[in-house]
């Protein structure tokens, strides 16, 4: 092992400003990406669980095809491909937002199915047979009961959302990895910066779960 | 027509896709009638009564409730401005007149008692929350659980679940209440509990339809009792019918339960 290399963290401490900007963005379209995720989910699910085959149908091959796309070509293809051929320019950070919201109103979909379906059918008919409409019945019973479930899986998808946003770097969103890719092209310290951005996300994810957990415990089931 | 009818099953078929459930099945129920289906389990009796609130969707008869049809022939209220008071059927109009008590309870377990109780009040009759809970309040009251109004139903028994149930039918003030083998998933030793509640609902003049394999019950409460097998009515009458029966499958099953 190399004995020679020191880490000197004064260059990290000289840019905090920059990283701090990154992390701002970094939260900004996560933020943003996760709430467009999330109503946008919520529709795939229920169309997804629909008895009318067109919405049905149309929500599986939703949640096929973007799931699918890795993300890095999605963005690309987002940003540079869809000016080229349908004409429609969106700066980075509406493309990069959409892809990722895209991509995880898939995944999020899944999971509302999962949780709305593991709700027993005798909630929705006691709902039902105290006269509460279908809306009613789904927002004061089930959806609450489902949330529950769904949590922990969600919580995973902010997680991934968070260090899946460090992509939308490519098309010169400066979230933290761009920033951190800038500091070290300006100071050579490639170690220390990736490290302090590495210990960013841990501190971040730690603190989502954390949140996570206290929305938990504070659900009554 | 009879003019102290409530409910008229007329005609009535149901179909679990090939499988032909109820065949053309006719019953009446009275004003004040404590109808008791009694059955062997798959006879149907579930059935016929998830029909009577339309929580399963019969393909022919009619379904009359306080004179109008709810039947699948009965021209529907499908849009929310279409008025519900008018000609056409609404399955929530029926629903808040007619009460249900399940098998498995199905209290709402993110709510408590009272707000269980509470719920459909508060979202569909135009009353305050104070005014709501006033009445939720009286109504446990009357199951003997006011104490447990802010207890949630994890933390009760399974025969206060099935009275918490009760009253939370009984809340909306219903013109008939439906049972559903209430008290087939209690411990032996709650039963009791639950039967003299519908007792005393009895007792109080409550028209009641309940499907149920407690003969007893039948015995004392039942006045009008209806005998099902293989999807159709083999045979109605008064409490005699557990006495002297006359069909023959009556007779066999009569003997197996007692």
């Amino acid at each position: 092992m190399k004995k020679d290399f020191e880490f000197h963290w004064d260059f990290v401490f000289d840019r905090w400003e920059l990283l701090a900007k990154g992390l701002g963005m970094t939260l900004w379209v996560s933020f943003l990406g996760m709430i467009v995720a999330l109503v946008l989910g919520l529709l795939i699910a229920l169309m997804r669980m629909s008895k009318f085959k067109p919405f049905n149908l149309f929500a599986q091959l939703y949640i096929n095809i973007f799931r699918a796309i890795p993300l890095f070509v999605f963005i690309i293809w987002m940003y540079y491909g869809l000016p080229i051929v349908l004409g429609i320019d969106f700066d980075p950070i509406t493309a990069g937002v959409l892809c990722l919201a895209l991509q995880y109103a898939g995944w999020l979909a899944e999971i509302y199915r999962a949780g709305i379906g593991a709700i027993n059918k005798g909630q929705r008919e006691a709902a039902l047979s105290l006269g509460l409409t279908r809306f009613q019945t789904f927002a004061d019973v089930i959806f609450p009961q489902a949330f529950r479930i769904m949590l922990p899986p969600m919580g995973n998808n902010f997680v991934g959302m968070l260090k899946d946003s460090s992509l939308v770097g490519i098309i010169g969103v400066f979230e933290l990895v761009r920033q951190a890719q800038l500091a070290v092209s300006q100071t050579f310290r490639p170690f220390e910066f990736y490290t302090a951005i590495a210990i960013i996300y841990i501190l971040l994810t730690q603190l989502l779960s954390q949140g996570v957990s206290l929305l938990e415990r504070r659900q009554h089931v | 027509m009879d003019e102290k009818e409530i409910l008229c099953v007329a005609n009535l078929n149901k179909y679990f896709g090939d499988h032909h459930v109820l065949k053309n099945i006719n019953l009446r129920v009275r004003l004040g009638e404590h109808v008791v289906i009694l059955g062997p389990s798959g006879s149907g009796k579930s059935t016929l009564l998830r029909c009577m609130n339309l929580l399963e969707e019969p393909q022919s008869g009619s379904l009359i409730f306080l004179g109008k049809d709810y039947g699948p022939q009965a021209p529907k209220r499908l849009w929310p401005w279409q008025s519900s008071s008018g000609d056409l059927a609404d399955s929530r109009y029926l629903r808040t007149h007619i009460g249900m008590v399940f098998q498995q309870f199905n209290l709402f377990p993110h709510l408590n008692v009272l707000d269980n109780v509470t719920l459909a009040l508060r979202r569909n009759k135009k009353i305050t929350r104070p005014e709501a809970e006033e009445k939720a309040i009286k109504q446990l009251t009357s199951v003997g659980l006011a104490n447990k109004a802010k207890a949630y139903p994890s933390q009760l028994s399974g025969g206060q679940q099935q009275r918490v149930a009760i009253a939370r039918a009984l809340v909306m003030g219903p013109r008939l209440m439906l049972f559903d083998e209430p008290t087939s998933a209690l411990d032996p030793e709650l039963v009791g509990e639950v039967l003299a509640v519908m007792k005393d609902l009895a007792l109080g003049g409550m028209t009641m339809v309940v499907v149920t394999h407690e003969m007893g019950f039948a015995r004392e409460v039942g006045d009008h009792l209806v005998f099902m097998d293989e999807g159709v009515i083999v045979e109605e009458g008064g409490p005699d019918i557990l006495v002297n029966p006359n069909n023959d499958r009556t007779k066999l099953f009569i003997k197996a339960i007692l």
